[in-house]
């Protein structure tokens, strides 16, 4: 202890005693001994002073500096220290080029793969939507317990009711998706549009790019008739970004203009901004709609958007508004008694089907990057080794402890930070390709950017992994027992402590048990995929086209529509590579085209109570089963028999007639569909078709009822044309026939039946190549850790194996020693792989079809291939160890 | 070789008292007003940049005034060089602090 220095006030003494513990060790006496000198003189001084207040109270203020002075020392020793480490780590890693840049891909790999992922889920699930405060955003939707329907949309009797008697919105609006085509002197297109409620666009809080949206005059105008066609006068439009900059070349003086839509003259009065995507991001127009005559209870076909009062929460609006549609039933028992509504954030309703698959890939490539950073841990682990000599004249030369950790770890982190701007560079690709190339179904796809957010994960990702990969080589490097090393004449080939055997080992075990996990979800995935995409439809996608045909109610009406698609049916039947063409009210997956649930029963029975047995009811053209290769197992198809005259007659499918009639055969009997208000009518069953997974490979038949558009006209139709051959080529032929038969009513998009059910099962295909793609990396990641490890083995155990080889072990002997000890954690890390799959597996089971989670034979498979892999991955070091030539080996001590 | 960083006015106003005989720490802080959580950072600085080089005074009268040994500062003709290229610069201190008074002034220390 130093003696107390004379003359220096205590409250001085301690303050530096304080201080000095933060001055740098080697300047700390001489630190001390400065101020105190200083300290001490200038109060002696003041002492002497008559008035010595004022004197004091500047001595402390100076006294308080000394803190700064230490503070900055403290800061400049770390920074100097710092940028000397930097500089080392820098050399080191330069000098070996090969482990650097191998290091640098992994990390590249890992790091941008986790941005690239992260990006997504940052910008699908967790971005606000684009709207002034979004949260407040609901859909509402309908839902009848007690007749089986878990969800369908409101009816425009209850939308308004909603508005009418609202305590839960601050604004509600209803819309309805439609196409609509817009005529030219040249041409007429159909484009994608939206009928939407007065505010529709006050609830979203979007205002427009130019000009105005609609006012409620002229959406009470906007009145439509029961086959929704306009009858209101003075009709208006908006246009979306795109259709202005395509139609009008981004004139900005296009408010005020005509357009002609349907036939009518509209007048364009705005235009909403770029990336504005409600209803969907493929609308071209809005149109007004007006509620004043259409108010039906029980046709629940309109999409119901509304935002929340403020500060109410979306359980108290569930509550509310349950509440009220128990009134509701009170009040309109014949069509609302069991039927509730219920409300889901927009956020949710958009992004929410894509949660699971992200959030399983984004765990995944987690699972990627800990591998990753084990792997690396792993290889500086073995370049510890070989520095033992280095490091431990380093600590004899007094460095401290805390300075050969930070001294690996800045090591690490150079290389993490670098491989995360590698990684950053790739996964920006990845991101613009992903816009262009990336999987429809996913939502919100086109929002897509690497935003700060991204880049603080991308940062907080690297530190993360600088900081796993270099904890464990640092702290094990640096507690080299420096006197034993130097003392052992630091021999570089020395074998490295059973300590570190024991970490490499375990670094290696992990490695493959996170590999080993990976390998099993993503076969689970593969394996689910394939059974989705050999599950038989019920129907046959190959060579067929398909598109929609909107008629209009004005040109159309009543009967006319059923020569139109008569006469279509049979122009396109007539085209040369037309095997058969018909079309229904809507097809397998169609996104456009009503879907009736209507309740159905047996004629002579009572009807069901509360309508819970309801079927799908379609109507089909002549052709329509043919043409999707769909089969009548019993009875016939419709023919010209089923003319508007005859009685009323329909197909229903298998599923309906075991319901109903059980084995018995219900050609012949009669079937009774309520259409509610337009009455219940009886039809004579003339065939059975085969049943059709309607809804997507993973959706169950449904029960079905086919009416014959001779029979039953609308306006409505989705067309099909089976080609014999290619069906790509027919596409200009089917476009003329149609333009052919009306030049004003073109036909919007023909695509291939098999790209909706492409688009049903993308997801899914997207969610297995990527975590396929990760579980390769990590097979990989994982044989490079297995083979390093024992290749390290073998050559610090050289000397080992030559006294062996001269003791007498032949080749055979060595192999199996080395091969058998690699196996070993082989089998350690399946073990423990497979007993996490088992455990984790089960999160995947959303995802999966057909295939268990805990399915044995994708995990037979996955640890087969990854023992195999692993042996490989022995078998390379091991044959170097048989090949060891004992004489060299002996004399190379 | 010491590098030569950019001096700072506070650090040439600091330099040009240690050369005008103002030595230390506390003289420099009652001649130029800096606080001393300006003037230590900038003397270490100057230290290692070579413009000053730090000396104990005299044991003996620091114990005849029983009080420890205080530190002090002189330039080094690397200082002196370096304060002649600041000043140039630094035509604005020049005048507001005149070389010349300070010099005349006897030391306080």
């Amino acid at each position: 202890m130093r003696e107390p220095v004379v003359g220096l006030p205590r409250l001085h003494r301690w303050l530096l005693a304080a201080a000095a513990r933060i001055v740098p060790r080697r300047l700390r006496d001489g630190w001390r001994r400065e101020w105190e000198g200083e300290i001490a003189h200038r109060a002696l001084r003041i002492a002497q002073l008559p008035n010595s207040g004022a004197g004091r109270r500047e001595l402390a203020g100076r006294a308080g500096g000394a803190i700064i002075d230490a503070a900055w020392l403290f800061q400049h020793e770390l920074r100097q220290g710092f940028l000397v480490d930097v500089r080392q780590g820098l050399r080191g890693l330069v000098r070996r080029p090969a482990f650097t840049l191998f290091i640098l891909l992994t990390f590249a790999l890992g790091i941008g793969a986790n941005t690239a992922l992260f990006s997504i889920v940052n910008g699908v699930l967790l971005k606000p939507l684009p709207f002034d405060e979004p949260g407040r955003l609901v859909v509402l939707w309908e839902t009848s317990v007690e007749q089986g329907i878990a969800r369908t949309n409101c009816s425009p009797g209850d939308f308004q009711y909603w508005r009418d008697h609202n305590e839960i919105f601050s604004s509600i609006a209803a819309w309805y998706r439609r196409s609509l085509t817009v005529q030219t002197e040249h041409d007429a297109v159909m484009h994608d549009a939206a009928q939407v409620s007065a505010g529709y666009f006050e609830v979203l809080g979007t205002p427009p790019h130019l000009g105005r949206t609609f006012t409620r005059q002229e959406a009470d105008r906007a009145v439509y008739d029961s086959s929704n066609t306009l009858v209101g006068e003075g009709p208006v439009a908006m246009l979306s970004h795109r259709l202005w900059r395509q139609r009008f070349g981004s004139d900005p003086g296009v408010v005020g203009r005509t357009m002609t839509i349907e036939r009518k003259q509209y007048e364009i009065v705005g235009v909403m901004p770029p990336g504005f995507l409600m209803p969907a991001p493929e609308i071209d127009l809005w149109v007004p709609w007006s509620f004043a005559h259409d108010r039906p209870r029980d046709q629940r076909y309109v999409n119901v958007l509304a935002r929340l009062r403020p500060g109410l929460s979306v359980g108290e609006a569930q509550a509310r508004l349950t509440a009220l549609a128990e009134e509701m039933g009170r009040l309109y028992p014949d069509t609302n008694l069991g039927w509730a509504a219920r409300l889901t954030p927009l956020h949710e309703e958009m992004v929410g089907s894509a949660r699971p698959a992200l959030l399983v890939l984004f765990a995944a490539v987690g699972c990627v990057l800990l591998i990753v950073c084990i792997n690396v841990a792993g290889l500086l682990l073995v370049r510890a080794t070989g520095r033992q000599h280095e490091i431990a004249v380093r600590s004899a030369m007094g460095a401290s402890r805390v300075r050969l950790v930070r001294q690996f770890l800045i090591e690490s982190f150079l290389l993490s930070f670098t491989g995360a701007a590698l990684g950053l560079a790739a996964a920006t690709w990845t991101i613009g390709a992903l816009k262009t190339f990336g999987p429809t179904a996913l939502p919100r796809l086109h929002e897509l950017t690497l935003d700060s957010g991204v880049l603080l994960f991308t940062i907080g990702v690297a530190a993360l992994a600088g900081l796993l990969s270099g904890l464990v080589p640092a702290l094990a490097g640096s507690r080299a027992a420096a006197s034993r090393m130097l003392a052992s004449g630091g021999s570089r080939t020395a074998t490295a402590s059973p300590g570190r055997q024991r970490l490499r080992n375990i670094l290696v075990v992990s490695e493959i048990a996170v590999a080993t996990l990976l390998l099993a979800a993503s076969g689970l995935l593969v394996r689910s995929l394939e059974r989705l995409t050999h599950v038989d439809p019920g129907f046959r996608t190959e060579n067929v086209l398909v598109f929609p045909i909107i008629l209009d109610g004005a040109s159309y009406g009543g009967e006319r529509s059923r020569n139109y698609y008569a006469q279509l049916v049979r122009n396109l039947s007539a085209l040369p590579g037309v095997e058969a063409a018909g079309g229904a009210t809507v097809l397998p997956l169609s996104p456009v085209g009503p879907d009736f649930h209507l309740p159905v029963w047996r004629e002579g029975t009572a009807p069901p109570e509360g309508g819970r047995q309801r079927a799908d009811v379609r109507i089909a053209t002549t052709g329509f089963f043919d043409t999707l290769g769909m089969t009548i197992v019993g009875g016939r198809s419709f023919t010209a028999e089923d003319h508007p005259d005859a009685p009323r007659r329909v197909i229903i499918n298998k599923a309906l007639a075991r319901r109903h009639w059980g084995d018995a055969d219900p050609v012949g009997r009669r079937l009774m569909i309520d259409y509610s208000t337009a009455g219940t009518y009886a039809y004579e069953i003339v065939g059975v078709v085969n049943d059709v997974r309607f809804y997507g490979p993973r959706s169950a038949p449904r029960p079905e009822v086919y009416l014959h558009h001779a029979q039953r006209p609308y306006l409505i139709v989705n067309m099909a044309v089976r080609a014999r051959s290619d069906h790509e080529a027919l596409i200009p032929a089917v476009r003329r026939a149609v333009l052919d038969l009306d030049p004003g009513r073109p036909v919007h998009s023909v695509v291939p039946l098999s790209d909706y059910l492409g688009e049903s099962i993308e997801r899914d295909r997207f969610a297995t190549l990527v975590l396929s793609g990760f579980a390769s990396v990590a097979l990989a990641l994982a044989a490079i850790g297995v083979y390093g490890v024992l290749s390290l083995r073998v050559s610090q155990r050289r000397h080992e194996i030559g006294v062996r080889m001269a003791l007498g072990a032949g080749r055979a002997d060595l192999l199996l020693l080395f091969v058998g000890q690699g196996a070993r954690l082989v089998a350690a890390g399946l073990g423990l792989g497979i007993a996490a799959a088992l455990l984790l597996t089960r999160l995947l089971s959303g995802l999966l079809f057909g295939v268990a989670p805990s399915d044995p034979l994708t995990f037979l498979v996955a640890a087969s291939l990854l023992g195999a892999v692993g042996l490989a991955a022995c078998w390379m070091p091991a044959r170097r160890a048989a090949l060891v030539n004992p004489l060299t080996a002996l004399r190379h001590i | 070789m010491p590098s030569q960083p950019a001096l700072s006015s506070a650090s040439t106003l600091i330099l040009q008292a240690v050369a005008g005989g103002y030595r230390y720490g506390f003289d420099i802080m009652d001649l130029t007003g800096l606080p001393s959580g300006t003037v230590y950072p900038a003397l270490r600085r100057l230290e290692e940049a070579r413009m000053i080089r730090s000396r104990w005074e005299d044991r003996r009268s620091a114990h005849q005034a029983q009080r420890p040994a205080r530190k002090y500062y002189e330039i080094t003709t690397h200082g002196r060089d370096a304060l002649a290229g600041a000043l140039r610069k630094y035509r604005l201190i020049e005048r507001m602090a005149p070389l010349a008074r300070l010099k005349r002034r006897p030391s306080r220390a």
